[in-house]
């Protein structure tokens, strides 16, 4: 189990201008986890007539790619003087639009392959197919477009009451003017409909030079309507909680069990036998009557044996 | 001990450019001119009008230390933030601004910076 | 129906305080101890002598001569509770001890300040896999619960075989946090040398290095230097502010102008005389408290040997250290987007000005505050 580490970039794309670049630029600014994030959109099922359907069988798990990992070497790392040790995830982007479609199910276990699962819903029927359907999500990343903002309210509340974390990305602030404006809005429209809670900051950065130093980012979400510490919390300890439901849903439900067992060598006094004779002892002994020794016990004792309850060989007390 | 408003804040910038894509070299009323600049984009004229002062300019490491009022700071951080080029005679030069140290007292920059890598 | 902040931006918090004292003023003994005495950690000192071209020896001898410390590396904190420490060491002498490579804001930190307290700053899952009674961070006001403050007093109530004793210990070997720390150790004997620490550690088979001070000075040719006359009663607190605001230019180089340059709107403080150099020295290391108070009086008493002329003032600044757990009187530092924790000593014949610059103290709201209008 992965455990993210320092501050958080969650989406670099792997379709970069040069992603080793990329990673290692991230690395030296500060940031400590990095996810390398590719997109895919699942085709929808009415495009695709009689031909396409046998072609889509033949490839169930194509349509998703492999995860890109990048090797660094420890001279890299000297190179851009990065003391600590990076944390580097793999992410996928999945975006479709007909919740019919079959290639979500088909695809499934080649998805399961990444650390992280992000979804960008369309419309309201996704939205809902993702919350109750068999893939765990793990980011939201909204399109800032007039579709975005008809999505319901109580669909994105259940989803940030489910652990999943709604994703703001800078870097097409830095670089289109008409980018920086949907942006702004789409961060303002979060704040109106969850408070701007669960929310990370990455920089769905495509060249070396998208990339911001962490404090400076803290510092730009403020005008994206977080608080101080929130705006800290976005590339900090946010996105670590990320990873980890991320890391917990993938290993699945955790169970334990409890099992009582009284040593068969303890004192005869100690032995209860059901639970109101155990209430009663730890009456007697609060109230300091009870001493433990051997002759009081005769004496003082309250519990009756009741014959009907079971006791084991090992002592231990069957219910 | 009584306590001092302090009304400015000083920055250490540092900033990425190529230095042959300029058509003249780099000075401090460029720099200057390059911040205001980017300040207008995000901003507005209003922002832009408060003093910007460049205390030192260093060519060679391209360090910049400026002194901006303190209402004015967390505009200023964020318009050099987010600025990735800017205009000058017609040729647009890409810059990267990182502001390495912010504090409310100038010698707090001449002390011992913080290590994230 | 929440609408964000969208006219709003203020600056991160940041308090600066200033007092001015005659040397005579009994009041200056407090202000020495609030201000030198409870400042444990100082990872930097910078002199600013405005007049001289290069320091005096016995200045550069305070800051290089006696101030050795040791990094010690994956040194768990398990140690620090070992009857053998606490008695060779904690109980006959001052310990100073704090993780160098740690982020304040990020990691887990920890120190062990000269009173025997040990401070741990943990984030959530290492304050539950510890098991030790804590409380949330001072900076977070009520979420989100990640960062927790735990203190052990290592000096009171912490004898081998009482049932805290074992809890401490338990909890400490359980989960294994390991950090680098810089140690400095001041005995109660002086007859003891203060390496025996650095001897112990590395018998003990942890990697040990001695740190020497490191020392450089700059110069400033030709530039005017504010005076400083002995000030009254109510002083204005603009003309504290500027000082400030020069000796932090003298420190970095910059020359300020008389009447303003077309990208520099800043000044010289008025009245002021040209001077030929002014010299700065810098020193890093790791200084305990007793060596600001030994460089002080150093400084004093070369100010009263050399001439008015030649030396009209001297200020001293000493940082501390930037992902301290603790700052003045075992207060909680942070370290949000700025983090300062430094004090300077403007030191004159007559007066000495002190000015003590820490970060944020409130704690900030995580949701933002709920705008009605709409």
């Amino acid at each position: 189990m992965f455990r993210a580490k320092g501050f958080c970039d969650l989406n670099i794309e792997a379709e970069n201008s040069n992603l080793k670049e990329s990673v290692l630029k991230a690395l030296s600014l500060g940031y400590q986890t990095i996810a390398i994030n590719q997109n895919v959109t699942l085709p929808s099922l009415e495009k695709s007539g009689s031909k396409k359907r046998k072609g889509a069988e033949e490839g169930n798990g194509s349509i998703v790619p492999v995860p890109v990992t990048v090797n660094l070497s420890s001279a890299d790392l000297k190179r851009y003087k990065i003391t600590r040790e990076p944390v580097i995830l793999t992410r996928i982007t999945i975006s479709y639009t007909d919740p019919s479609s079959p290639y979500l199910l088909k695809s499934a276990d080649a998805i399961r392959q990444y650390d992280l699962i992000a979804f960008v819903p369309e419309n309201d029927a996704t939205l809902k197919q993702v919350m109750t359907g068999k893939i765990d999500v793990d980011i939201i990343s909204l399109i800032p477009n007039s579709a975005t903002y008809q999505l319901s309210r109580s669909l994105l509340k259940s989803s940030m009451e489910r652990d999943v974390y709604f994703e703001i990305p800078y870097s097409p602030c830095i670089t289109d003017v008409h980018a920086r404006k949907q942006i702004i809005m789409l961060s303002h429209f979060l704040h109106r409909t969850c408070k701007s809670s669960n929310i990370i900051i990455t920089s769905k950065a495509k060249c070396p030079t998208h990339l911001r130093y962490p404090y400076d980012v803290i510092n730009i979400c403020q005008f994206l309507g977080l608080s101080e510490i929130a705006s800290k919390a976005a590339i900090g300890t946010m996105a670590h909680n990320a990873v980890y439901c991320a890391s917990a849903r993938r290993r699945g439900v955790s169970k334990c069990a409890v099992q009582i067992t009284v040593s068969p060598d303890a004192d005869e006094c100690k032995k209860f036998v059901g639970i109101e004779s155990a209430e009663e002892y730890m009456k007697s002994y609060k109230t300091g009557k009870r001493k433990l020794s051997e002759k009081c016990k005769a004496k003082k004792k309250k519990i009756k044996v009741d014959k009907s309850n079971e006791v084991d060989d090992s002592g231990v007390i069957k219910f | 001990m009584k306590e001092l408003e302090c009304r400015n804040w000083y920055m250490r910038v540092v900033m990425e450019y190529d230095q042959k894509i300029l058509p003249c070299s780099m000075t401090a009323s460029l720099v200057k001119f390059f911040m205001k600049s980017a300040i207008t984009t995000l901003f507005g004229e209003i922002s832009s009008a408060f003093p910007l002062d460049i205390l030192k300019f260093d060519e060679e490491s391209k360090e910049v230390i400026i002194r901006v009022p303190k209402d004015n700071y967390a505009k200023v951080r964020a318009a050099l933030t987010l600025c990735s080029a800017t205009m000058l005679e017609g040729a647009i030069i890409p810059i990267i601004y990182t502001v390495e140290q912010a504090s409310s007292c100038l010698i707090s920059l001449d002390g011992p910076q913080k290590q994230l890598a | 129906m929440f609408e964000p902040n969208v006219t709003e931006f203020p600056a991160p918090e940041s308090h600066v305080e200033f007092s001015y004292h005659s040397w005579d003023d009994p009041k200056l003994e407090s202000t020495f101890r609030q201000l030198i005495d409870e400042h444990p950690f100082n990872r930097k000192i910078g002199i600013l002598l405005p007049g001289l071209s290069e320091s005096p020896k016995e200045i550069k001898k305070i800051l290089v001569d006696d101030t050795d410390y040791y990094h010690i590396s994956e040194l768990p904190l398990s140690v620090f509770c070992t009857p053998v420490f606490l008695e060779a060491f904690l109980q006959s002498g001052k310990v100073y001890a704090i993780s160098c490579d740690a982020r304040l804001d990020l990691d887990n930190v920890a120190a062990l300040t000269p009173d025997g307290w040990l401070i741990l700053l943990l984030d959530k899952f290492s304050y539950q896999e510890l098991q030790l009674d804590g409380k949330l961070s001072a900076h977070i006001l009520r979420r989100p619960k990640e960062r927790y403050v735990v203190k052990v007093n290592l000096k009171e109530n912490f004898i081998p075989g009482k049932p805290y004793y074992k809890k401490v210990v338990r909890a400490l070997s359980y989960v294994q946090l390991k950090f680098n720390f810089w140690i400095s150790w001041v005995p109660n004997d002086a007859e003891v040398c203060p390496s025996s620490i650095a001897k112990y550690f590395d018998d003990e088979g942890y990697h040990v290095a001695v740190r020497r001070t490191s020392l450089s000075s700059s110069i400033i040719l030709n530039a005017y230097v504010p005076v400083i006359e002995k000030e009254t009663s109510d002083m204005d607190l603009y003309k504290a502010e500027d000082i400030l605001e020069y000796i932090g230019c003298s420190s970095l180089g910059i020359k300020l102008t008389e009447e303003g340059t077309s990208v520099c709107d800043v000044l010289n403080p008025k009245p002021n005389r040209i001077m030929k150099s002014i010299c700065t020295v810098r020193s890093v290391g790791f200084f305990i408290p007793s060596q600001s108070r030994e460089l002080i009086q150093q400084i004093r008493s070369v100010l009263e040997e050399t001439d008015e002329e030649v030396l009209p003032w001297a200020a001293v600044t000493v940082y501390g250290h930037i992902d301290s757990v603790v700052t003045w009187n075992l207060m909680e530092n942070s370290y949000s987007v700025n983090g300062d924790n430094f004090y300077t000593i403007l030191i004159t014949r007559n007066q000495v000005w002190c000015y003590k610059v820490s970060g944020p103290r409130k704690p900030c709201r995580f949701f933002a505050k709920c705008n009605k209008r709409i």
